[in-house]
């Protein structure tokens, strides 16, 4: 439960940080997210998809159907200049946060 | 496509009430999803039904994905806010200045509502244009009650041995333009109905109050024949009731969850259309007040009965706005 929460809370900006690297669509995020986090993020579409359409709707990505080299077509969602200067603020952000966290959680020597 | 994730995606797409293109793209960037996915499990070693039963479990609850994407995509921007309310706006501008008594702004704005309905149904109806799309409705519904009006008037003259008021040809001509546009403003109100019947009560929005201020004020009271200096007296408070219906537009717009949307309909417009009532009328009955109130209630919620359920094919095929490139 308590994870799930934490998820929700930084679903926008893990996204954002993957579609930085390079253009993916759902279920390549899906899987890049778990396989990065050793499992620990697993994404359900139901939370995946409107949270991708919100980012577009805010103009930090954007999206286009193409086709994969398998020939199948997909949609890829790209970062936009927006999206990059939001990343790098909420980037800032979480570093100082967990900083802080770290700091309050490590025992008194 | 597998026929299991096409009707599990066509069940959704009957939830999804946006519009057909929007939601014929979310209903084909899930379908590759769980095509892609199956075919991972099959790959896998899993069975082909195992793995479709499997595919469309992780996809989650029906409901919440289709609740999540409607509240993504219907919620308006402020550009769109303004946009929708600007009629609302213009009405009470309208009022405020006195100018409903002069036919060339009443005639000038309705043509102009029409024009922007018009070319906002070719742009594929964005959620804005509603409002001018109801405005835009409101002169022929009055056109056809004056008509209905003038028939019956010319029927029950005619009954009680009496000439006709007006020349025969004109009352045949009437007989065929009542159920002509009656036909007209029907298909109109399905066609919007059918897309989402909440749209069609956001621009059913106005046309209750509007009739609210003609029965109380003009009808009940005559206060356009008898005493119009007394009738534009009322004109400040009318005016603030379209102020009224444009914030109400604009909740409604920045509301993203249905529900929410759906009691901000039955709740604020017959609020609206029963205050008229109260501050118009120079005696006050509260049977009137309750009547209007009821009407506005049963005539928002009567796109219900339009919107139909599509069938699984209209679901899926309908054109995509956003093209593969």
């Amino acid at each position: 439960m308590y994870r799930k929460e934490l998820l929700k809370g930084s679903t926008d900006t893990l996204l954002l940080a993957l579609l930085a690297e390079e253009p993916m669509y759902g279920y390549q995020l899906v899987k890049e997210m778990a396989r990065r986090s050793s499992g620990y993020f697993r994404f359900k579409e139901g939370t995946l998809y409107p949270a991708l359409h919100r980012l577009v709707r805010a103009g930090l990505a954007e999206a286009k159907w193409s086709g994969s080299p398998s020939g199948q077509m997909r949609r890829y969602y790209y970062i936009t200049g927006k999206g990059s200067k939001s990343l790098q603020e909420q980037l800032d952000e979480w570093r100082q946060f967990s900083r802080a966290v770290e700091l309050v959680m490590q025992p008194v020597p | 496509m597998n026929t299991d994730i096409h009707a599990y995606l066509g069940n959704m797409g009957r939830h999804l009430r946006l519009e057909p293109g929007r939601r014929s793209e979310i209903l084909r960037e899930l379908s590759t999803h769980v095509e892609e996915r199956v075919r991972e499990l099959r790959e896998s070693g899993i069975p082909s039904a195992e793995a479709t039963e499997s595919a469309i479990r992780e996809l989650g609850d029906l409901s919440q994905v289709s609740r999540e994407m409607y509240s993504v995509h219907s919620t308006g921007s402020w550009s769109e806010v303004l946009l929708a309310t600007t009629p609302h706006l213009l009405l009470a501008a309208v009022f405020a200045l006195h100018l409903w008594t002069r036919m060339f702004w009443v005639v000038a704005l309705a043509v102009f509502a029409g024009l922007v309905a018009v070319l906002a149904w070719r742009r594929g109806n964005p959620k804005w244009s509603y409002p001018w799309l109801g405005y835009a409705l409101a002169a022929p519904a009055v056109t056809w009650l004056l008509a209905l009006a003038s028939l019956a008037y010319g029927a029950w003259q005619s009954v009680q041995g009496g000439s006709l008021p007006l020349g025969l040809p004109l009352y045949l001509g009437i007989a065929v333009y009542i159920p002509f546009s009656l036909w007209v403003m029907m298909r109109i109100a399905r066609r919007v109905a059918r897309q989402d019947w909440l749209l069609a009560s956001l621009a059913a929005l106005p046309l209750p109050f509007l009739g609210s201020w003609l029965f109380f004020l003009q009808w009940r009271q005559g206060l356009l024949i008898a005493n119009p200096t007394r009738a534009l007296a009322a004109d400040a408070d009318t005016a603030l009731m379209f102020v009224a219906l444009a914030v109400t537009t604009a909740l409604f717009l920045k509301i993203g969850r249905r529900e929410w949307r759906i009691l901000l309909v039955i709740v604020a417009a017959p609020v609206l259309a029963a205050l008229g009532g109260i501050t118009y009328q120079a005696d006050p009955q509260s049977l009137p007040i309750i009547v209007v109130t009821f009407l506005t209630v049963a005539f928002l919620l009567s796109p219900l009965l339009l919107g139909s359920h599509d069938s699984l094919e209209e679901v899926w095929y309908a054109p995509s706005s956003e093209q593969p490139v």
